[in-house]
Protein backbone atom coordinates (compact mmCIF):
# COMPACT_ATOMS: atom_id res chain seq x y z
CA UNK A 1 0.00 0.00 0.00
CA UNK A 2 2.80 2.36 0.87
CA UNK A 3 4.37 1.64 -2.56
CA UNK A 4 1.30 2.81 -4.48
CA UNK A 5 1.16 5.98 -2.39
CA UNK A 6 4.74 6.72 -3.39
CA UNK A 7 3.88 6.07 -7.07
CA UNK A 8 1.04 8.51 -6.91
CA UNK A 9 3.27 11.05 -5.20
CA UNK A 10 5.79 10.76 -8.04
CA UNK A 11 3.08 11.31 -10.60
CA UNK A 12 1.85 14.36 -8.76
CA UNK A 13 5.35 15.84 -8.82
CA UNK A 14 5.85 15.24 -12.54
CA UNK A 15 2.41 16.55 -13.47
CA UNK A 16 3.07 19.64 -11.42
CA UNK A 17 6.30 20.16 -13.32
CA UNK A 18 4.52 19.87 -16.66
CA UNK A 19 1.95 22.38 -15.53
CA UNK A 20 4.76 24.75 -14.62
CA UNK A 21 6.16 24.42 -18.14
CA UNK A 22 2.82 24.95 -19.83
CA UNK A 23 2.14 27.91 -17.60
CA UNK A 24 5.45 29.45 -18.60
CA UNK A 25 4.67 28.79 -22.26
CA UNK A 26 1.30 30.44 -21.80
CA UNK A 27 2.93 33.56 -20.47
CA UNK A 28 5.57 33.55 -23.18
CA UNK A 29 2.92 33.44 -25.89
CA UNK A 30 0.95 36.12 -24.14
CA UNK A 31 3.87 38.51 -24.36
CA UNK A 32 4.63 37.41 -27.92
CA UNK A 33 1.03 38.02 -28.85
CA UNK A 34 1.25 41.54 -27.56
CA UNK A 35 4.30 42.16 -29.72
CA UNK A 36 2.77 40.49 -32.78
CA UNK A 37 -0.34 42.60 -32.38
CA UNK A 38 1.77 45.73 -32.35
CA UNK A 39 3.72 44.72 -35.44
CA UNK A 40 0.46 43.98 -37.21
CA UNK A 41 -0.96 47.39 -36.34
CA UNK A 42 2.25 49.22 -37.26
CA UNK A 43 2.20 47.57 -40.63
CA UNK A 44 -1.19 48.88 -41.68
CA UNK A 45 -0.11 52.44 -42.60
CA UNK A 46 2.65 51.02 -44.80
CA UNK A 47 0.23 48.86 -46.74
CA UNK A 48 -2.19 51.74 -46.99
CA UNK A 49 0.36 54.05 -48.57
CA UNK A 50 1.16 51.47 -51.26
CA UNK A 51 -2.53 50.90 -51.83
CA UNK A 52 -3.31 54.60 -52.03
CA UNK A 53 -0.61 55.16 -54.61
CA UNK A 54 -1.83 52.34 -56.83
CA UNK A 55 -5.40 53.48 -56.42
CA UNK A 56 -4.28 56.93 -57.46
CA UNK A 57 -2.49 55.66 -60.57
CA UNK A 58 -5.47 53.58 -61.61
CA UNK A 59 -7.98 56.34 -61.14
CA UNK A 60 -5.94 59.06 -62.85
CA UNK A 61 -4.67 56.98 -65.78
CA UNK A 62 -7.39 55.09 -67.59
CA UNK A 63 -5.17 53.67 -70.31
CA UNK A 64 -2.96 51.57 -68.02
CA UNK A 65 -3.57 47.89 -67.53
CA UNK A 66 -1.94 45.05 -65.73
CA UNK A 67 -2.27 41.30 -65.89
CA UNK A 68 -2.94 41.19 -62.18
CA UNK A 69 -6.08 43.24 -62.66
CA UNK A 70 -7.52 41.07 -65.43
CA UNK A 71 -9.67 38.09 -64.78
CA UNK A 72 -9.11 35.07 -66.95
CA UNK A 73 -10.55 31.58 -67.23
CA UNK A 74 -9.30 29.55 -64.29
CA UNK A 75 -7.59 26.38 -65.39
CA UNK A 76 -5.26 25.99 -62.48
CA UNK A 77 -5.43 27.52 -59.03
CA UNK A 78 -2.53 28.39 -56.79
CA UNK A 79 -3.07 28.16 -53.06
CA UNK A 80 -0.91 29.68 -50.39
CA UNK A 81 -1.25 28.18 -46.93
CA UNK A 82 0.09 30.08 -43.96
CA UNK A 83 0.84 27.64 -41.17
CA UNK A 84 3.11 27.76 -38.14
CA UNK A 85 6.53 26.31 -37.52
CA UNK A 86 5.63 24.55 -34.32
CA UNK A 87 2.79 22.65 -32.79
CA UNK A 88 1.37 22.99 -29.29
CA UNK A 89 -1.10 25.51 -30.61
CA UNK A 90 -4.33 23.54 -30.39
CA UNK A 91 -6.11 23.15 -33.69
CA UNK A 92 -4.33 26.06 -35.31
CA UNK A 93 -2.77 24.08 -38.15
CA UNK A 94 -5.05 21.06 -38.30
CA UNK A 95 -8.23 23.07 -38.71
CA UNK A 96 -6.62 24.93 -41.57
CA UNK A 97 -5.56 21.71 -43.29
CA UNK A 98 -9.02 20.23 -42.88
CA UNK A 99 -10.77 23.27 -44.26
CA UNK A 100 -8.36 23.49 -47.16
CA UNK A 101 -8.67 19.80 -48.10
CA UNK A 102 -12.45 20.02 -47.87
CA UNK A 103 -12.59 23.06 -50.14
CA UNK A 104 -10.19 21.51 -52.62
CA UNK A 105 -12.14 18.26 -52.77
CA UNK A 106 -15.28 20.11 -53.71
CA UNK A 107 -13.64 22.41 -56.20
CA UNK A 108 -11.14 20.38 -58.18
CA UNK A 109 -11.41 17.03 -59.88
CA UNK A 110 -7.74 16.11 -60.10
CA UNK A 111 -4.62 17.18 -58.26
CA UNK A 112 -3.30 18.66 -61.51
CA UNK A 113 -5.82 21.47 -61.19
CA UNK A 114 -4.06 23.15 -58.32
CA UNK A 115 -0.68 23.75 -56.77
CA UNK A 116 0.09 24.71 -53.20
CA UNK A 117 2.67 27.04 -51.74
CA UNK A 118 3.21 26.49 -48.05
CA UNK A 119 4.68 28.80 -45.45
CA UNK A 120 5.58 27.17 -42.16
CA UNK A 121 7.24 23.97 -41.11
CA UNK A 122 4.07 22.18 -39.97
CA UNK A 123 2.24 22.65 -43.23
CA UNK A 124 5.19 21.51 -45.27
CA UNK A 125 5.58 18.40 -43.13
CA UNK A 126 1.89 17.63 -43.51
CA UNK A 127 1.67 17.97 -47.28
CA UNK A 128 5.11 16.62 -48.15
CA UNK A 129 3.95 13.04 -48.44
CA UNK A 130 0.50 13.82 -49.75
CA UNK A 131 -0.66 13.73 -53.33
CA UNK A 132 -0.43 17.48 -53.77
CA UNK A 133 1.73 19.64 -56.01
CA UNK A 134 3.89 21.78 -53.77
CA UNK A 135 5.37 24.95 -55.25
CA UNK A 136 8.22 25.46 -52.80
CA UNK A 137 10.79 22.67 -52.89
CA UNK A 138 12.01 23.37 -49.37
CA UNK A 139 10.55 24.48 -46.08
CA UNK A 140 9.71 28.15 -45.81
CA UNK A 141 10.01 28.90 -42.14
CA UNK A 142 7.53 31.13 -40.43
CA UNK A 143 9.55 32.47 -37.54
CA UNK A 144 8.27 34.58 -34.71
CA UNK A 145 10.30 37.52 -35.94
CA UNK A 146 9.28 36.88 -39.52
CA UNK A 147 10.93 39.13 -42.06
CA UNK A 148 10.35 39.84 -45.68
CA UNK A 149 13.34 37.91 -46.94
CA UNK A 150 12.10 34.70 -45.33
CA UNK A 151 9.08 34.53 -47.55
CA UNK A 152 9.90 36.65 -50.58
CA UNK A 153 11.29 33.79 -52.66
CA UNK A 154 8.08 31.77 -52.49
CA UNK A 155 5.79 34.72 -53.04
CA UNK A 156 7.82 35.96 -55.99
CA UNK A 157 7.73 32.48 -57.49
CA UNK A 158 3.96 32.35 -57.21
CA UNK A 159 3.59 35.81 -58.71
CA UNK A 160 5.85 34.81 -61.59
CA UNK A 161 3.76 31.70 -62.14
CA UNK A 162 0.68 33.86 -62.26
CA UNK A 163 2.21 36.27 -64.74
CA UNK A 164 3.38 33.38 -66.94
CA UNK A 165 -0.20 32.04 -66.80
CA UNK A 166 0.85 28.79 -65.20
CA UNK A 167 -1.71 29.46 -62.54
CA UNK A 168 -4.75 31.67 -63.03
CA UNK A 169 -5.67 32.72 -59.52
CA UNK A 170 -4.08 32.73 -56.09
CA UNK A 171 -6.01 32.06 -52.91
CA UNK A 172 -4.49 32.48 -49.46
CA UNK A 173 -5.57 30.37 -46.48
CA UNK A 174 -4.74 31.72 -43.08
CA UNK A 175 -5.98 32.08 -39.53
CA UNK A 176 -7.39 35.54 -39.24
CA UNK A 177 -6.91 37.18 -35.90
CA UNK A 178 -10.22 38.41 -34.51
CA UNK A 179 -9.28 38.66 -30.85
CA UNK A 180 -7.17 36.68 -28.42
CA UNK A 181 -9.74 33.90 -28.05
CA UNK A 182 -11.14 33.84 -31.56
CA UNK A 183 -9.34 33.12 -34.80
CA UNK A 184 -11.13 32.37 -38.04
CA UNK A 185 -9.82 30.42 -40.98
CA UNK A 186 -10.13 32.64 -44.01
CA UNK A 187 -9.67 31.90 -47.69
CA UNK A 188 -8.82 35.14 -49.42
CA UNK A 189 -8.41 35.54 -53.15
CA UNK A 190 -5.56 37.92 -53.83
CA UNK A 191 -4.96 37.43 -57.52
CA UNK A 192 -6.42 38.63 -59.77
CA UNK A 193 -6.93 41.82 -57.80
CA UNK A 194 -10.60 42.68 -57.68
CA UNK A 195 -10.40 46.37 -57.03
CA UNK A 196 -7.98 48.75 -55.46
CA UNK A 197 -9.42 51.86 -54.01
CA UNK A 198 -7.20 54.37 -52.37
CA UNK A 199 -8.03 57.62 -50.73
CA UNK A 200 -8.38 60.43 -53.19
CA UNK A 201 -5.12 62.31 -53.34
CA UNK A 202 -5.33 66.01 -53.86
CA UNK A 203 -2.09 66.42 -55.78
CA UNK A 204 -1.58 65.25 -59.32
CA UNK A 205 1.62 63.28 -59.59
CA UNK A 206 4.01 62.94 -62.47
CA UNK A 207 4.79 59.26 -62.90
CA UNK A 208 8.32 58.28 -63.82
CA UNK A 209 9.34 56.49 -66.08
CA UNK A 210 5.71 56.04 -67.21
CA UNK A 211 2.40 55.23 -65.53
CA UNK A 212 2.57 51.72 -66.94
CA UNK A 213 6.13 51.19 -65.68
CA UNK A 214 5.28 52.43 -62.23
CA UNK A 215 2.28 50.13 -62.13
CA UNK A 216 4.40 47.20 -63.33
CA UNK A 217 6.75 47.75 -60.42
CA UNK A 218 4.10 48.46 -57.86
CA UNK A 219 1.66 45.64 -58.50
CA UNK A 220 4.02 42.83 -57.42
CA UNK A 221 5.15 44.97 -54.49
CA UNK A 222 1.54 45.46 -53.50
CA UNK A 223 0.73 41.74 -53.68
CA UNK A 224 3.84 40.86 -51.69
CA UNK A 225 2.87 43.35 -49.06
CA UNK A 226 -0.68 42.11 -48.83
CA UNK A 227 0.59 38.57 -48.28
CA UNK A 228 3.09 39.79 -45.73
CA UNK A 229 0.23 41.51 -43.92
CA UNK A 230 -1.65 38.20 -43.83
CA UNK A 231 1.40 36.49 -42.42
CA UNK A 232 1.68 39.03 -39.63
CA UNK A 233 -2.00 38.52 -38.92
CA UNK A 234 -1.58 34.74 -38.89
CA UNK A 235 1.36 35.14 -36.56
CA UNK A 236 -0.78 36.97 -34.03
CA UNK A 237 -3.37 34.20 -34.35
CA UNK A 238 -0.72 31.59 -33.78
CA UNK A 239 0.39 33.13 -30.51
CA UNK A 240 -3.22 33.53 -29.42
CA UNK A 241 -3.91 29.88 -30.25
CA UNK A 242 -0.80 28.76 -28.36
CA UNK A 243 -1.88 30.86 -25.44
CA UNK A 244 -5.32 29.22 -25.31
CA UNK A 245 -3.89 25.73 -25.78
CA UNK A 246 -1.37 26.22 -23.01
CA UNK A 247 -3.99 27.68 -20.69
CA UNK A 248 -6.11 24.57 -21.24
CA UNK A 249 -3.12 22.32 -20.67
CA UNK A 250 -2.35 24.07 -17.39
CA UNK A 251 -5.97 23.75 -16.25
CA UNK A 252 -6.02 20.06 -17.18
CA UNK A 253 -2.79 19.44 -15.32
CA UNK A 254 -4.26 21.12 -12.28
CA UNK A 255 -7.30 18.88 -12.48
CA UNK A 256 -5.08 15.81 -12.68
CA UNK A 257 -3.08 16.96 -9.67
CA UNK A 258 -6.28 17.48 -7.68
CA UNK A 259 -7.51 14.02 -8.59
CA UNK A 260 -4.19 12.43 -7.81
CA UNK A 261 -3.96 14.21 -4.47
CA UNK A 262 -7.34 12.77 -3.55
CA UNK A 263 -6.12 9.30 -4.47
CA UNK A 264 -2.88 9.84 -2.60
CA UNK A 265 -4.70 10.85 0.56
CA UNK A 266 -7.02 7.89 0.25
CA UNK A 267 -4.05 5.52 -0.12
CA UNK A 268 -2.33 7.13 2.85
CA UNK A 269 -5.48 6.86 4.92
CA UNK A 270 -5.87 3.21 3.96
CA UNK A 271 -2.27 2.50 4.97
CA UNK A 272 -2.78 4.14 8.38
CA UNK A 273 -6.06 2.30 8.94
CA UNK A 274 -4.38 -0.94 8.08
CA UNK A 275 -1.54 -0.26 10.49
CA UNK A 276 -3.95 0.55 13.31
CA UNK A 277 -5.91 -2.60 12.58
CA UNK A 278 -2.69 -4.60 12.70
CA UNK A 279 -1.63 -3.07 16.03
CA UNK A 280 -5.08 -3.53 17.54
CA UNK A 281 -5.16 -7.08 16.19
CA UNK A 282 -1.72 -7.76 17.64
CA UNK A 283 -2.68 -6.34 21.04
CA UNK A 284 -5.88 -8.39 21.08
CA UNK A 285 -3.89 -11.54 20.31
CA UNK A 286 -1.62 -10.91 23.34
CA UNK A 287 -4.53 -10.79 25.78
CA UNK B 1 15.25 71.76 -47.44
CA UNK B 2 13.65 68.47 -48.37
CA UNK B 3 12.42 66.05 -45.74
CA UNK B 4 12.93 62.40 -46.51
CA UNK B 5 11.25 59.40 -44.87
CA UNK B 6 12.26 55.86 -45.68
CA UNK B 7 9.60 53.35 -44.69
CA UNK B 8 9.89 49.56 -44.81
CA UNK B 9 7.44 46.88 -43.63
CA UNK B 10 9.27 46.70 -40.31
CA UNK B 11 8.74 50.38 -39.63
CA UNK B 12 10.34 53.72 -40.29
CA UNK B 13 13.97 53.21 -41.14
CA UNK B 14 15.25 56.66 -41.67
CA UNK B 15 14.23 60.29 -41.41
CA UNK B 16 16.45 63.14 -42.51
CA UNK B 17 16.56 66.59 -44.05
CA UNK B 18 18.60 67.18 -47.16
CA UNK B 19 19.11 69.85 -49.77
CA UNK B 20 18.65 67.61 -52.80
CA UNK B 21 18.28 63.99 -53.74
CA UNK B 22 19.26 61.95 -56.77
CA UNK B 23 17.20 58.94 -57.64
CA UNK B 24 18.52 56.06 -59.66
CA UNK B 25 16.00 53.68 -61.19
CA UNK B 26 15.85 51.42 -64.22
CA UNK B 27 16.46 54.05 -66.84
CA UNK B 28 18.93 56.43 -65.27
CA UNK B 29 19.41 59.06 -62.65
CA UNK B 30 17.16 61.94 -61.82
CA UNK B 31 17.70 64.78 -59.44
CA UNK B 32 14.97 66.27 -57.32
CA UNK B 33 15.46 69.71 -55.87
CA UNK B 34 13.28 71.82 -53.65
CA UNK B 35 9.82 72.68 -55.05
CA UNK B 36 9.86 69.98 -57.67
CA UNK B 37 6.41 69.11 -58.99
CA UNK B 38 4.76 66.13 -57.30
CA UNK B 39 6.23 62.95 -58.70
CA UNK B 40 6.13 59.20 -58.20
CA UNK B 41 9.15 57.16 -59.26
CA UNK B 42 9.28 53.39 -59.30
CA UNK B 43 12.56 51.97 -58.01
CA UNK B 44 13.33 48.30 -58.45
CA UNK B 45 16.18 48.03 -57.74
CA UNK B 46 18.00 51.31 -57.39
CA UNK B 47 19.11 53.88 -54.89
CA UNK B 48 18.44 57.33 -53.57
CA UNK B 49 21.42 59.59 -53.02
CA UNK B 50 21.05 62.24 -50.39
CA UNK B 51 23.16 65.34 -50.74
CA UNK B 52 23.59 67.66 -47.82
CA UNK B 53 26.50 70.03 -48.16
CA UNK B 54 29.62 67.93 -48.69
CA UNK B 55 28.04 64.80 -47.35
CA UNK B 56 26.37 62.18 -49.51
CA UNK B 57 24.49 59.15 -48.28
CA UNK B 58 23.19 56.25 -50.30
CA UNK B 59 19.92 54.53 -49.55
CA UNK B 60 19.84 51.31 -51.52
CA UNK B 61 16.33 50.13 -52.27
CA UNK B 62 14.82 46.86 -53.36
CA UNK B 63 11.24 46.90 -54.60
CA UNK B 64 9.53 50.14 -53.89
CA UNK B 65 8.71 53.63 -54.98
CA UNK B 66 9.43 57.21 -54.14
CA UNK B 67 6.77 59.81 -53.75
CA UNK B 68 7.50 63.51 -53.69
CA UNK B 69 5.06 66.23 -52.80
CA UNK B 70 5.26 69.48 -50.82
CA UNK B 71 9.00 69.02 -50.29
CA UNK B 72 8.46 65.74 -48.47
CA UNK B 73 9.91 62.58 -49.94
CA UNK B 74 8.35 59.29 -48.93
CA UNK B 75 10.32 56.26 -49.93
CA UNK B 76 8.21 53.15 -49.49
CA UNK B 77 10.10 49.93 -50.09
CA UNK B 78 10.48 46.35 -49.00
CA UNK B 79 14.12 46.49 -48.11
CA UNK B 80 16.48 49.38 -47.75
CA UNK B 81 19.97 49.89 -46.50
CA UNK B 82 21.92 53.04 -45.79
CA UNK B 83 25.59 53.33 -46.59
CA UNK B 84 28.40 55.61 -47.69
CA UNK B 85 28.28 54.18 -51.19
CA UNK B 86 25.88 52.11 -53.22
CA UNK B 87 28.05 49.02 -53.59
CA UNK B 88 28.77 48.55 -49.91
CA UNK B 89 25.13 49.06 -48.98
CA UNK B 90 24.05 46.56 -51.59
CA UNK B 91 26.65 44.09 -50.40
CA UNK B 92 25.56 44.55 -46.81
CA UNK B 93 21.96 43.91 -47.82
CA UNK B 94 22.76 40.68 -49.63
CA UNK B 95 25.00 39.56 -46.74
CA UNK B 96 22.12 40.14 -44.36
CA UNK B 97 19.88 38.02 -46.54
CA UNK B 98 22.31 35.15 -46.73
CA UNK B 99 22.97 35.24 -43.01
CA UNK B 100 19.30 35.22 -42.26
CA UNK B 101 18.61 32.24 -44.49
CA UNK B 102 21.50 30.29 -42.97
CA UNK B 103 20.27 31.18 -39.49
CA UNK B 104 16.77 30.01 -40.36
CA UNK B 105 18.11 26.61 -41.19
CA UNK B 106 20.23 26.30 -38.07
CA UNK B 107 17.56 27.52 -35.69
CA UNK B 108 14.96 25.15 -36.93
CA UNK B 109 17.19 22.11 -36.65
CA UNK B 110 17.69 23.00 -32.99
CA UNK B 111 14.01 23.54 -32.54
CA UNK B 112 13.00 20.23 -34.08
CA UNK B 113 15.39 18.44 -31.76
CA UNK B 114 14.01 20.19 -28.69
CA UNK B 115 10.43 19.53 -29.76
CA UNK B 116 11.10 15.83 -30.24
CA UNK B 117 12.65 15.64 -26.80
CA UNK B 118 9.65 17.31 -25.22
CA UNK B 119 7.26 14.95 -26.98
CA UNK B 120 9.22 11.97 -25.72
CA UNK B 121 9.13 13.26 -22.19
CA UNK B 122 5.41 13.85 -22.28
CA UNK B 123 4.99 10.32 -23.54
CA UNK B 124 7.15 8.93 -20.74
CA UNK B 125 5.23 10.72 -18.06
CA UNK B 126 2.02 9.37 -19.55
CA UNK B 127 0.02 12.25 -18.19
CA UNK B 128 -2.79 12.14 -20.74
CA UNK B 129 -3.37 8.43 -20.24
CA UNK B 130 -3.49 8.74 -16.50
CA UNK B 131 -6.28 11.25 -16.56
CA UNK B 132 -8.64 8.87 -18.35
CA UNK B 133 -7.87 5.95 -16.07
CA UNK B 134 -8.99 7.79 -12.97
Amino acid sequence: MAGSARDIKNKITSTKKISQITKAMHMVSASKLRRAEKVMKDYRPFLKSVKDTIGHILSSNIDVSHKMLERRVVKKTGYLLITSDRGLAGGYNNNLFRQFLNDVKGKHETTDDYAVGIIGNKGYGYFKNKDVQIINDQVIYNRDDVQFIDIILLIQKMIDMYLLEEIDEIIVYYNKYVNSIKQDIIAEKILPVEKIEGDEKQVLYVLEPSPQEVLNTLMPVYIQNVIYGYILNAKASEHAATMTAMKNATDNAKEIVDNLTLHYNRARQAAITQEITEIVGGAAALK
Amino acid sequence: MIKINVVTPSGKLFEEETTSIIVRNIDGEQAILKDHIPIVIAINPGYVRLIKGDETLYVTIVGGFLEFSNNVVNVVCQEAEIGRDHESALKHLSDLRKERLAENKRKNIDFTKAERELKEQIKNVNASKYKNSI
